[in-house]
Formats: structure tokens, C-alpha cells, sequence
């Protein structure tokens, strides 16, 4: 076959097999299908959720065996519990945009 | 839609490897599914459900090895290599592909006269599904026989060697129809 009848061979393979309109139900069902992965931001998610856990914890058996508390302790023990529920309106957040997204 | 462009895409691709965006995803596979469709109803003889499942099972198969992705080829050639294997897998598995031309209902045209697409869906359908893949991949996808090779994992002198023939089979099959 010479270029000319690959040409009329293209063109023919072309003409035979149109191209389908965009089907968003396959688009949906693959999303759908999709797995969530662990990804590097939501190990780092985790470990910073852990040691925040530690750290009031930790806290928290300080201030309940030390014989009287001052305001030092008061900020502490505020600010782990700010950090603690700042990680924690994040992945509430993080799961609301996840349920978001088309289903 | 809208194709996108390489820097779309790659944006796109680095959104789902690094915050598994599922959202990021959708924008890709919106964008390729006609193509791989088109594809897939060509290597299928017109099976919308067949082409429709290897889409989706495509379309997937990328994602979960998004991370394996170099980005030094277009994701699209990515995505037909994934394609073209798993059509030739469930071909292997069915060992059926003499009976695609009835499965795909390729008819005769009503006229009973010179019906080029339905000549040229008969003569791709007689070609192995190898063959048919090569076939599409060089005319309907346009891509170099270099391309092609990686696809179908082949040396490029065996792909062209394979396209003579399937040409040769296929004029054969439209000069007797």
C-alpha cells in the first residue's frame, strides 16, 4: 500500500468509528470506584494528631499531680486543647469535602 | 470538553499523587474518555458494553499507579497501553474473538450495496485483536509506529511488519466484500 491508500485507509478507519460524546456517568462511576490512598499529607494528618493527643495527655497528668495550679498551667492546658480541636475541625473538614464530592 | 494541555494535565496528575484528589481525577478521565471510547468501540467491533467496562477498568488501573506515572510520555499513551492489554487479556481469557463480528452486530447494511463503514468494521473485525489494536493505534490515534511498539510492547520492526500484513488482510477483506 502506498501513502495514498494509507490515507483513504485512515480516513475510512475514521469515518467508520465516530467518536462517542462524552458519557459522565462512566466519569462518575470511575470516580466512584476510586480508593482513598494514603498520601503524604494525611500521614503527616496523623502523626500531628498523635503527639497533640501525647502532649494532653501529658499535660493533663501534670496539672492533676501538681499541688496547686497557676496561670502558666491554665495557658498550656488551653492552648494543647486549641491545637487539639484545630487538628480535629481539619480532618471534619477534610471528610465533609470528601463526602462532597460527586457521588 | 476541553482537551487539556501537557501542564494541565501534569498539574492534574501531581493533585492526585500528592492529596489523592479524586475531584482532580474526574477532570482527567472527562477529558480522555471519548478518545479511549472511540478506541476501545474500534478494537471491540462497536461493543459498547465491553468498550465501556476496559474504560472504567482502565480509567481505575491509572489511578492506583498514578505515583508510577514519569510524566515523560503523555498520560493518554499511558492510558491506551493500559487499555490495549487489558483488551487483549479479556480476548486471551474469552479465546472467542471469531464470533466478535456476530457479538459486536456488525450487520449488512439494509441497501445491500457498497457500505464503506460497515466494510471497513468487517475487515477490522477478521484481523487478530493484536493486529486490530496496532491497526487503530497507527490510523485512528495517529501515533508514530515507535509509539505504537511501547503500547503493544513490541520492537518497532515487528509492529511494522505486523501492520503490512494487517493492511494486506484487511484490503483483501474489503476488495472480496
Amino acid at each position: 500500500m502506498n501513502n495514498n491508500d494509507d490515507n483513504n485507509l485512515r480516513a475510512l478507519i475514521r469515518e467508520s468509528i465516530a467518536e462517542p460524546p462524552a458519557n459522565e456517568w462512566l466519569t462518575l462511576r470511575v470516580v466512584n470506584r476510586l480508593k482513598r490512598r494514603r498520601t503524604a499529607s494525611s500521614w503527616l494528618e496523623k502523626t500531628a494528631y498523635g503527639l497533640s493527643a501525647c502532649v494532653l495527655v501529658g499535660v493533663a497528668v501534670y496539672i492533676c499531680t501538681d499541688q496547686h495550679i497557676s496561670i502558666s498551667d491554665i495557658t498550656l492546658w488551653g492552648a494543647t486543647v486549641g491545637t487539639l480541636i484545630a487538628l480535629v475541625a481539619g480532618i471534619i473538614s477534610d471528610r465533609i469535602a470528601n463526602l462532597s464530592e460527586p457521588s | 470538553v476541553a482537551a487539556l494541555t501537557k501542564v494541565e494535565e501534569l498539574r492534574l496528575i501531581a493533585r492526585c499523587v500528592a492529596f489523592d484528589d479524586h475531584r482532580a481525577y474526574g477532570r482527567l478521565v472527562e477529558a480522555w474518555q471519548p478518545a479511549l471510547l472511540r478506541y476501545l468501540h474500534g478494537i471491540t467491533g462497536g461493543d459498547i458494553w465491553l468498550s465501556d467496562d476496559i474504560a472504567q477498568e482502565t480509567f481505575v488501573k491509572a489511578y492506583e499507579n498514578l505515583s508510577t506515572f514519569r510524566g515523560a510520555a503523555r498520560f493518554s499513551t499511558w492510558l491506551f497501553t493500559i487499555a490495549t492489554r487489558l483488551f487483549l487479556d479479556s480476548r486471551r481469557k474469552n479465546n472467542n474473538d471469531m464470533s466478535l463480528t456476530e457479538a459486536a452486530g456488525i450487520e449488512a447494511p439494509d441497501n445491500g450495496g457498497f457500505d464503506a463503514r460497515h466494510d471497513v468494521a468487517v475487515a477490522l473485525a477478521s484481523l487478530e485483536p493484536l493486529d486490530r489494536s496496532i491497526v487503530l493505534l497507527f490510523y485512528l490515534r495517529d501515533l508514530p509506529v515507535k509509539q505504537v511498539a511501547k503500547i503493544v510492547d513490541m520492537t518497532p520492526g515487528a509492529v511494522k511488519v505486523r501492520l503490512h500484513r494487517a493492511k494486506q488482510k484487511m484490503r483483501l477483506t474489503l476488495e472480496n466484500h
